[in-house]
């Protein structure tokens, strides 16, 4: 046996199952979107021409780059503690960010509907303080809210693995130079994990504008993203070909948006 | 015992997998079998008093038993019907959805050779459904916000001056769009055709005063019961359960939405006898009673009243009085324009 045939014996079953039962059916799904009698392109053409659907992408669009800010600012502080702060504290820190990373998305989405509920934590503090209790739930905020705080451990664990590549001696070697703590973060951490940062970022990123169950349940339909209207045009319209056509477009849309940030972010990296 | 082999690896691998494969097969088996028949259901407290008043009963006079598949969805109908590979054989929508389904052809003709037409109410039949209850979307306001009175009709839910306080809404284009035009001054009889513009120049009014655009039962039920609205639209089972649970709940019968919910058998399927029993039983007096005792739901069988206490029917969308109240949609209009209102409804709800 050759060595170009050994090496896709390992990794054949996989791609097996992944052509038989992910690529197969999707493609028969999105090919779908091509038999409309009035040409293969007349969903496309009605998809660009009614303005509610560039709407819910660009706000889809919008609400995913806004998760992916407040992801990326909740999961560095946390990996980079992980990676190089006191060991008792790194631990108890990876234990939360994993026990949270195999909680269910969908228990997450519904403790939000009582933490952020009208009868919850947030609106009880806000009446003691004799505040105007604020209307959380929802709202898109807290579709935001509860989109971030599942993404969360993801970028943790994203961004771990890189921090801890960081040698430390930089860090000792940077101190003993006379640098402060600002100049130690801004010289050598952030342009060291800034290729984990563009992971995590683009991960998020990815998983966020294909979110269906977590908007659906926290958010209001007067912000409601593109996953709500394709559902909406298999369960209640019966408009698979349109629905079809969506999905394309929110994949090509995906793809697009990657490319460019890697193109980008390789840009970046190369200069630096 | 000389039968007895010893067990390897491989005899306990063998038994693992048959153990893994056997209740496979043995769905595979129960669906060729003859005695029995799959119903779409929404699955909760539903299906609870269906199985009750319906299924066991229909089993027990029958022999065929009754097999509960959740949750209700026109889009798997359409699949099954496509794929030929039916997980249910008896469906139950509204008939504007009855509608569609006919349009995409997903109901099989009704068999007056089963299905005995002197058993069935006059007006039972519907296209190639059976009409079984009504459920209806009504305004539902909180009387400790309103102690002086509450409001009385959908002009009143939109008099945000003299009704204050945040308002909830199903999100469904159909019903709010009906209830706009009916705030606006439309008769119910004068509804349909539909003016759209004129709905959504309404609709416009109130936008910012609804705080919750519900969509599930529970959501509905949750909002009114802590306060988060003061009036919302609901449906009158689910607010009745927000009143029998003792929340300060009243039901505005004045122009509430009368929705029926009819069954009908998937095109095709192969246990299409046995369903068209089901059909029959399902809508009989005496058990349709029972369900819609459950659920305060409004049987639409004028014989089973027969078997209620005035004190429920009085609940009940169906009470004459309510009826004449009330409004209905024309399906044959909504149901070939609703991709085009639903994305009309979708591009005024967002922006």
């Amino acid at each position: 046996m050759s060595r170009g045939v050994r090496a896709w014996l390992l990794p054949s079953l996989p791609l097996l199952f992944l052509v038989l039962l992910f690529g197969y059916p999707v493609t028969e799904f999105l090919s779908v979107a091509f038999t409309d009698q009035a040409g293969p392109f007349e969903p496309f053409r009605h998809i660009f021409s009614e303005p509610v659907y560039r709407l819910v992408l660009g706000r889809t669009i919008t609400n995913a780059l806004f998760v992916v800010v407040v992801v990326v600012v909740l999961a560095f502080p946390l990996a980079l503690t992980i990676a190089h702060g006191p060991r008792l504290i790194s631990r108890t820190l990876l234990f939360v960010v994993t026990v949270s990373f195999w909680t269910s998305f969908v228990v997450k989405s519904y403790s939000w509907i009582i933490v952020l509920g009208n009868r919850g934590p947030v609106v009880e503090l806000a009446t003691w303080l004799g505040l105007d209790p604020p209307r959380l739930l929802f709202t898109s905020l807290a579709a935001v809210i509860g989109m971030a705080h599942i993404l969360v451990p993801f970028a943790v664990l994203v961004l771990v693995p890189p921090l801890l590549r960081i040698d430390r001696s930089l860090l000792l070697a940077a101190h003993g130079l006379g640098a402060s703590r600002m100049q130690i973060f801004r010289t050598i951490i952030l342009p060291l994990s800034a290729p984990g940062l563009s992971a995590a970022a683009l991960l998020s990123f990815v998983l966020t504008i294909g979110y269906y169950i977590t908007p659906a349940l926290l958010g209001t339909p007067r912000e409601m993203m593109i996953a709500q209207l394709i559902v909406q045009q298999i369960e209640e319209l019966l408009e698979w070909r349109l629905a079809a056509a969506l999905s394309l477009v929110l994949l090509a849309v995906t793809v697009v948006l990657s490319t460019l940030y890697r193109k980008a972010s390789a840009k970046a990296g190369g200069e630096a | 015992m000389p039968f007895k082999k010893p067990i390897t690896r491989r005899t306990a691998l063998a038994g693992i997998g048959a153990g893994i494969a056997a209740p496979m097969l043995n769905i595979r088996g129960a669906r060729a079998d003859e005695g029995v028949v799959y119903v779409n259901s929404w699955g909760g407290s539903w299906t609870d008093a269906e199985r009750k008043a319906i299924f066991d009963p229909f089993t027990a006079e029958t022999g065929i038993e009754v097999v509960p598949v959740t949750p209700v969805s026109i889009a798997k109908l359409r699949a099954q019907v496509q794929m030929n590979d039916y997980e249910w054989d008896v469906s139950n929508m509204n008939p504007i959805e009855v509608y569609q389904a006919e349009m995409e052809d997903l109901v099989e003709p009704l068999d007056f050779d089963i299905i005995d037409r002197d058993k069935l109410a006059p007006n039972a039949v519907v296209g190639n459904s059976l009409e079984m209850l009504t459920i209806a979307t009504a305004l539902v306001y909180r009387t400790d916000k309103f102690p002086d009175g509450g409001p009385q009709s959908w002009a009143d839910f939109w008099n945000v001056e003299r009704f204050p306080g945040p308002r909830g809404l199903y999100n469904r284009a159909f019903t709010n769009v009906a209830i706009a035009l009916l705030a606006d001054g439309v008769a119910p009889e004068d509804l349909y055709p539909l003016d759209l513009d004129r709905a959504f120049a309404k609709l416009d009014e109130i936008k910012e005063h609804i705080t919750v655009w519900w969509s599930q039962g529970g959501q509905s039920e949750q909002i009114i019961r802590d306060g988060e609205i003061v009036m919302g639209s609901m449906w009158n089972a689910r607010a009745q359960s927000v009143i029998d649970g003792g929340a300060p709940v009243k039901i505005v019968w004045n122009q509430a939405e009368h929705l029926s919910t009819n069954r009908f058998v998937a095109k095709g399927t192969p246990r299409r006898e046995e369903a068209m029993k089901f059909m029959e039983f399902a809508v009989q007096p005496k058990p349709l009673a029972e369900f819609c005792d459950a659920l305060t739901y409004g049987p639409l069988n004028p014989k089973s009243l027969d078997y209620l206490s005035p004190e429920r029917i009085e609940v009940m969308p169906t009470r004459p009085e309510y009826q004449k109240i009330g409004f209905h949609h024309d399906p044959s209009w909504l149901a070939p324009r609703l991709t085009e209102l639903t994305e009309r409804y979708n591009r005024w709800l967002a922006s």
